[in-house]
């Protein structure tokens, strides 16, 4: 059961195409309850729904076409008046994921990222091609795994991908290097040169112009007279450059403050948040395209049921610990951390309570339990989720360095309300969560 | 075998015995009449001078640093150079260490060919340079200066060569005396030779430099003839340098802007207290090659540019009459005449040679430790320049003929074909100008 599935439950529409079964969704609340094996072409007219497509985990694999011209990540674009032009298409693409017909997703989120990102770009045989878009903060998207993940920040997806790198599942081939705020991580930056003592733009640039009889080195101001060069030294005109003078060098003379220097100081305004970076301050990432390694082949086609071993079963009754049995456990806990030198926290998440009183007691109940299944691949093995009676979720996280406990509360924060925001829940943040050490 | 001295030095001493006083002053005119009377009399004239108006002077020096320390005016301190990196990093930590705090830095670097604009870029950086100022093409010594000059914003401008370290209240000492006397517009510091250790070429040197510099200048700045501020540490007051047009093309533009600086009405003194150090050339190759720069510049500025002083004109005056006039007649005529000298002795002494030329080295050695007793009344570091003591019996060798040579060469060579304008040490851009210009 996902969120989707409890935002709407309107139907899509069906249509055939040749042997293939189509689906036509309008909107991405119409994907609720569409069975993967009676469903063979996926087509969509928006943007929106192309992603939660290629979010969602039984169907981001079909073959997806795009109503209307597009650049869009999908596998073409679909003429209504001439549906059957993709069929030579979708031949190809069906056979090419049939492989992966009966293949589970891992369940750590890092992995079934790499699993997804890789049977998609196999299948099509793709190669992963950051693209140039002023929509991102630093002027480069990741189609695909962007839309896939959970993460919506690309510097993020770059550290994914260089970590699936390095583990050999891509070669990658650098395309471009970008330099972005050391405050905000934006490449929207605005260059100046401006005076190395006081900072001001207002600087006044001339050539220096050197004399050869007289030796007089200045600016060419001063030399400027009834708009010919006459020497101010020797008063004589200079006419010929290379026989009467040449022009050394050049130098920025500051308006504000007058100081002269061949030096700039270049500056690097974020037009985002207003940081006037030094260029030193500035932040470098290479950027690449990735392409999948024979290793990724394998690593597709694992099947992943042997990966659980069984501990991390995605059953629902295994997910959620009973709350009496929670507390029990808490204050052993909290007993052994006096005596050994560990620290445990309790994390306490609860979702706004406007939102979970406008859904039945039924819907409440899944959307907790879909949450705790979401958050449960952040934790360790060892930590527990239960459901008090106030509708929150408590988490126990055993053996947490006080570091660890605020990174992972940052990113469940984090993570959540953005995923539950992209999926129109609310316009604002809904989940709040508390954490504290159960030292007594 | 004898020893030379058995068979030579009675005949020796016997042959001078019976020559007699007027033989004696016959043989050696040259030394008596140019030797006698510049090192020894005059030198200690001037020491006797000094000893009896220190107290005075030092009064005077007193309430002219006190005006100084209270107006605490700008100074800016310019240092032009090629290839000067490697001594920029030195410099700024010697100049931290001055007395005399209230200055800028300017560096110009003309035209280097090896990494001295990154060295002087990250000083400017690091603000141990308050401006490094880079010329692609070079444009030679004087252009570089006038680089600096153009964007000096002191009061007072001090001239220094990058490889030099200083006393730590030499700064202080070479602008004091702009503060005895409104009519000061150039101060030369006293330079002194640091690495005189490294050979026997730089311990000459640093006796000669000693004599020269450190005795010569006090004499002539208390005569008030005092015409070569030397580049390697110098101070001049702003509105004198602007209203001079700064430098001219060189080589000896060190000497050209304090006669330049004297023309136009400014006294210029010598202040024995404003203590620097240099590295002296430690072979004779190099020293040669810079001393026949030096004196080809002799001809062309002394002699030729500023010719005009030696006659009656609308600025004519005595002292700068004289400050050319001693600085040519002591350079140039004197070694012209030692030469008649020589022909003079091969001509009528041909048979006595060997005993002449003996005693002429036995009359310089005894010459030299009397100059030498002279300069330990006026130094300030005497325990150091012990040291040099034992080395002074060959400088009459070094002064009396190696010099000498070196100098009637450069004459000749700048007299008869205007050597001074071929010199690399120019670009040929700027050379050709000034030759063509009659600079
Ligand atoms: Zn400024
Ligand atoms: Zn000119
Ligand atoms: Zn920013």
């Amino acid at each position: 059961m996902r969120l989707q599935n409890v935002i709407s439950n309107r139907r899509p529409e069906f249509a055939q195409i040749g042997k293939y079964q189509a689906l036509r969704v309008s909107h991405q609340g119409r994907l609720a309850n569409v069975d993967p094996n009676t469903v063979d072409i996926i087509i969509v007219e928006d943007e929106s729904t192309l992603k939660a497509i290629l979010k969602n985990d039984v169907l981001y694999l079909k073959p997806l076409f795009y109503i209307g011209d597009t650049r869009k990540e999908c596998d073409g674009t679909f003429n209504v008046d001439a549906p059957h032009q993709i069929v030579s298409k979708v031949d190809v693409l069906t056979k090419a994921i049939e492989e992966y017909a009966d293949l589970d997703l891992p369940s750590d989120p890092s992995d079934r990222l790499l699993t997804k990102v890789l049977r998609y770009l196999i299948s099509r045989k793709k190669v992963l091609k950051p693209i140039n878009t002023r929509l991102s903060s630093i002027g480069y998207s990741f189609p695909v795994i962007e839309d896939m993940s959970i993460e919506s920040n690309p510097l993020h997806i770059i550290k994914h991908l260089n970590a699936f790198s390095s583990q050999d599942y891509f070669s990658r081939q650098p395309i471009d290097k970008i330099n972005i705020c050391y405050d905000c991580n934006s490449s929207y930056l605005n260059f100046s040169e401006c005076c190395t003592k006081c900072n001001s733009l207002d600087l006044k640039t001339e050539e220096l112009v050197h004399h050869f009889r007289c030796a007089y080195v200045g600016p060419q101001s001063d030399f400027m007279k009834d708009e010919k060069l006459i020497c101010p030294k020797c008063d004589h005109q200079l006419k010929h450059i290379g026989i009467d003078y040449d022009k050394p060098s050049e130098i920025h003379t500051c308006k504000s403050c007058n100081h002269s220097s061949q030096e700039t100081k270049m500056k690097a305004k974020c037009v985002d948040c207003c940081k006037e970076n030094e260029l030193e301050q500035l932040v470098t990432y290479d950027i690449h395209e990735y392409r999948p390694t024979e290793k990724a082949v394998a690593k597709s086609l694992e099947s992943t049921k042997a990966q659980s071993f069984g501990i991390q079963s995605e059953e629902e009754h295994d997910l959620l610990t009973n709350y009496g049995a929670f507390n029990m456990i808490k204050s052993h806990e909290a007993k052994r951390q006096s005596i050994a030198n560990t620290s445990t926290f309790e994390m306490i998440m609860s979702v706004e309570d406007k939102i979970l009183n406008g859904l039945n007691e039924g819907m409440q109940m899944a959307m907790l339990q879909e949450l705790a299944s979401i958050i449960k691949p952040y934790l360790k093995h060892n930590d527990l989720i239960a459901l008090d009676r106030d509708r929150n979720i408590n988490v126990l996280l055993i053996d947490y360095t006080s570091q660890e406990n605020e990174v992972i509360q940052d990113t469940l924060h984090y993570n959540l309300n953005k995923m539950l925001m992209d999926n129109g829940w609310s316009n604002h943040e809904i989940i709040s969560i508390t954490s504290r050490s159960i030292k007594e | 075998m004898t020893p030379v001295w058995e068979y030579f030095l009675p005949d020796y001493i016997s042959y001078w015995i019976a020559a007699g006083i007027p033989k004696f002053v016959r043989i050696f005119w040259y030394f008596v009449i140019f030797e006698l009377t510049r090192y020894i009399s005059i030198d200690f004239l001037i020491a006797f001078y000094f000893k009896i108006t220190e107290k005075r002077r030092s009064k005077k020096w007193m309430t002219a640093r006190n005006k100084l320390f209270a107006e605490n005016p700008l100074i800016s301190i310019i240092i032009p150079g090629k290839n000067e990196g490697p001594h920029l990093f030195k410099l700024t930590k010697s100049l931290a260490e001055q007395t005399y705090k209230h200055f800028e830095l300017i560096i110009v670097d003309d035209g280097s060919n090896d990494d001295t604009p990154t060295i002087g870029k990250n000083l400017e950086r690091l603000g141990l340079i308050h401006t490094f100022l880079r010329n692609e093409m070079r444009g030679g010594k004087a252009s570089a200066a006038n680089l600096a000059l153009r964007y000096s914003k002191g009061k007072i401008v001090v001239h220094l060569d990058a490889d030099c370290s200083f006393d730590c209240d030499a700064i202080e000492n070479i602008i004091i005396p702009f503060y005895m006397d409104d009519k000061i517009g150039a101060v030369g510091g006293n330079v002194k030779v640091r690495n005189y250790r490294d050979s026997l070429c730089a311990k000459l040197q640093a006796i000669e430099y000693l004599k020269t510099v450190s005795i010569g200048r006090i004499i002539t700045s208390t005569l008030g003839i005092y015409k070569i501020i030397s580049g390697a540490f110098g101070a001049f007051r702003m509105d004198v340098l602007d209203k001079v047009g700064g430098w001219d093309i060189g080589p000896g533009l060190d000497g050209d802007i304090t006669v330049k600086i004297r023309k136009s009405g400014y006294k210029t003194v010598f202040s024995p207290t404003a203590i620097c150090l240099t590295n002296a050339p430690s072979k004779f190759k190099v020293l040669t090659k810079q001393r026949l720069r030096w004196d080809k510049s002799i001809i062309r500025f002394r002699v030729r540019k500023h010719k005009d002083v030696y006659f009656p004109h609308q600025g004519f005056s005595w002292s700068n009459f004289f400050a050319l006039f001693e600085n040519v007649f002591y350079n140039v005529v004197l070694d012209l005449t030692w030469w008649i000298y020589i022909i003079d002795m091969v001509l009528n002494y041909s048979s006595s040679l060997d005993f002449i030329i003996y005693m002429n080295l036995t009359l310089y050695f005894c010459v030299g430790f009397v100059q030498m007793t002279s300069i330990y009344i006026f130094s300030e570091r005497r325990k150091e320049e012990l040291y040099l003591w034992r080395y002074l019996p060959l400088m009459s060798l070094y002064t009396g003929l190696y010099l000498r040579f070196v100098r009637s060469r450069a004459y000749i060579d700048e007299w008869f074909f205007r050597k001074s304008y071929d010199d690399p040490w120019n670009p040929v851009k700027s050379s050709s100008q000034a030759k063509a210009n009659g600079f």
